[in-house]
């Protein structure tokens, strides 16, 4: 009966869905790119979000607010770049665990135990057919 | 009878069965992240991504099956599914390389949204800014610090059971609350029975109409209530000899009025004659606001230099300390030097 469109729940919705993607990645995994495009992607969601409400009170604050998180995000984005990097050179690894020492005091230090699939086999090396006996060669010889 | 469109009320004012319907697709989606997660025994991927379509399609289909197949509609499913599809794909896939890449598509599905939604600088800032800039700082970053083979970064996880837990439970506890916030069935069911008492011939016809819905005692919503209450008042307040003609009129309005009441949950079509922000109001030329994707360049920018002034004087001046910043941090100095 009353026309259906699009409403505010449906964005809302996704803003939400792509907030919390960002938050299980940024929990989850361990290389410290990784975890700073899932804070990137949390700031997405966020802007869909102020968009969507710009568009509902019909005003622009919502986007002025959006052009400020993105200003934000990239002066983090550098920042984190660069830290990235600056710790990649201490450690040579991405890996955020290997800094777990940065801890709290009395935390046990989390191990991992199984260890690493091996990578597939490559194939065997190419075998070459046989080429004969080797041609007698002038050797070099030295009358000291 | 004077009853404000709702911003956000409370879920306890609303009832809460409808939103258990999206308790389904958000375990089925926990468990997919969980089966894809990396780790160093991978557990079945295909049950994985299998969970993750269907979890998908259910969402998709408590979410959009009410809409008419309308342009906007097919834009918006497309650009979401993909946002979230390519969302699930960065936090799983392996390689860093890829999961940048996937992230340069959440960028452009988002801007594909601003623009559904009237926010065409916005569109064009966000590609300019995040899939040009951002994105090839992060590939070459990855070009310089990554190296080849497995590694401990790439195919562990940390505890990812506890984080799918924390991040669905937030998700299910978000959805459930809009599901029921923007729950129009009882107002649309309340204004179904005006409609009805407005086309009965007698006054009669129209008490009994009233009579036999038995709803009235579960309304949980406050607009129904009011709606109802509005009804009640009107019905059995009127004389039984009186005009019946005008009581349908009444009727009418009130149906008109709730109509306009209903407009007001969640919709996005714009209100006319607000001004753009508090104080900086359209130009004496423009009498009443534009339709929101009209001049959004010069409006935003009336907005940004008036009302924002401040806050864009601190956002350079946070840009300038966050490029020297970057600079200082990754300098090489030689060893020894501080």
């Amino acid at each position: 009966m009353n026309d259906p469109v699009l409403t505010l729940e449906n964005y809302l919705a996704v803003g939400a869905i792509l907030f919390v993607l960002g938050t299980i990645g940024f929990l989850a995994r361990r290389n410290l790119i990784i975890m700073f495009l899932s804070a990137e992607m949390m700031l997405q969601g966020v802007a869909i979000n102020l968009v969507a409400f710009a568009r509902y009170r019909g005003n622009l604050q919502g986007q002025a607010f959006t052009l400020f998180i993105i200003t934000v995000a990239a002066c983090e984005a550098g920042i984190a770049l660069a830290l990235i990097l600056m710790l990649y050179r201490k450690r040579k690894s991405l890996d955020v665990s290997l800094w777990q020492d940065l801890r709290e005091a009395g935390q046990e230090p989390t191990l991992d135990e199984e260890p690493l699939e091996l990578p597939p086999l490559e194939s065997p090396l190419p075998t070459l057919t046989p080429s004969g006996l080797e041609p007698q060669q002038p050797r070099e010889t030295s009358h000291v | 009878m004077r009853v404000q469109p709702p911003l956000l009320t409370f879920a306890a004012v609303t009832p809460m069965q409808d939103s258990w319907s999206i308790v389904f697709p958000v375990i089925l989606a926990m468990l997919a992240i969980y089966l894809l997660l990396p780790r160093p025994r991978s557990l079945p991927r295909l049950w994985g991504a299998a969970a993750a379509a269907l979890a998908l399609l259910l969402a998709g289909g408590f979410l959009i099956a009410r809409q008419v197949a309308s342009a906007e509609t097919v834009l918006f499913c497309a650009f979401s599914g993909i946002a979230i599809v390519a969302g699930g794909l960065m936090i799983t896939l392996r390689d860093p390389v890829r999961a940048a890449l996937c992230f340069a598509l959440v960028v452009l599905s988002t801007c594909g949204l601003f623009l559904l939604q009237a926010a065409p600088f916005l569109m064009a800032a966000t590609i300019i800014i995040y899939a040009g800039a951002i994105i090839v700082t992060f590939i070459f970053v990855i070009m310089v610090a990554q190296q080849g083979g497995q590694s401990d970064a790439d195919h562990r996880s940390r505890e990812p059971f506890l984080a799918c837990v924390a991040g669905f439970v937030l998700l299910g506890a978000l959805l459930a609350v809009l599901r029921s916030t923007y729950n129009t069935r009882e107002l649309d069911a309340v204004l179904d029975l005006t409609a009805l008492a407005a086309k009965q011939s007698s006054y009669k016809k129209i008490r009994t109409v009233l009579a036999d819905d038995k709803s009235a005692q579960e309304l949980a919503s406050r607009e129904a209530v009011q709606m109802r209450d509005a009804l009640n008042e009107l019905v059995s307040g009127w004389e039984p000899t009186g005009d019946v003609e005008k009581l349908k009129d009444t009727l009418s309005k009130l149906h008109e009025h709730g109509l306009q009441v209903r407009k007001g949950y969640g919709s996005l079509q714009v209100p006319a004659g607000l001004p753009i922000s508090s104080f900086s109001r359209p130009g004496s030329e423009q009498q009443g606001k534009p339709a929101l994707p009209a001049e959004n360049v010069a409006y935003l920018g009336r907005a940004l230099f008036t009302d924002y002034l401040l806050a864009v004087e601190l956002g350079g001046t946070l840009l300038l300390v966050a490029t020297i910043g970057t600079i200082a941090i990754t300098a090489r100095r030689p060893e020894g030097v501080s």
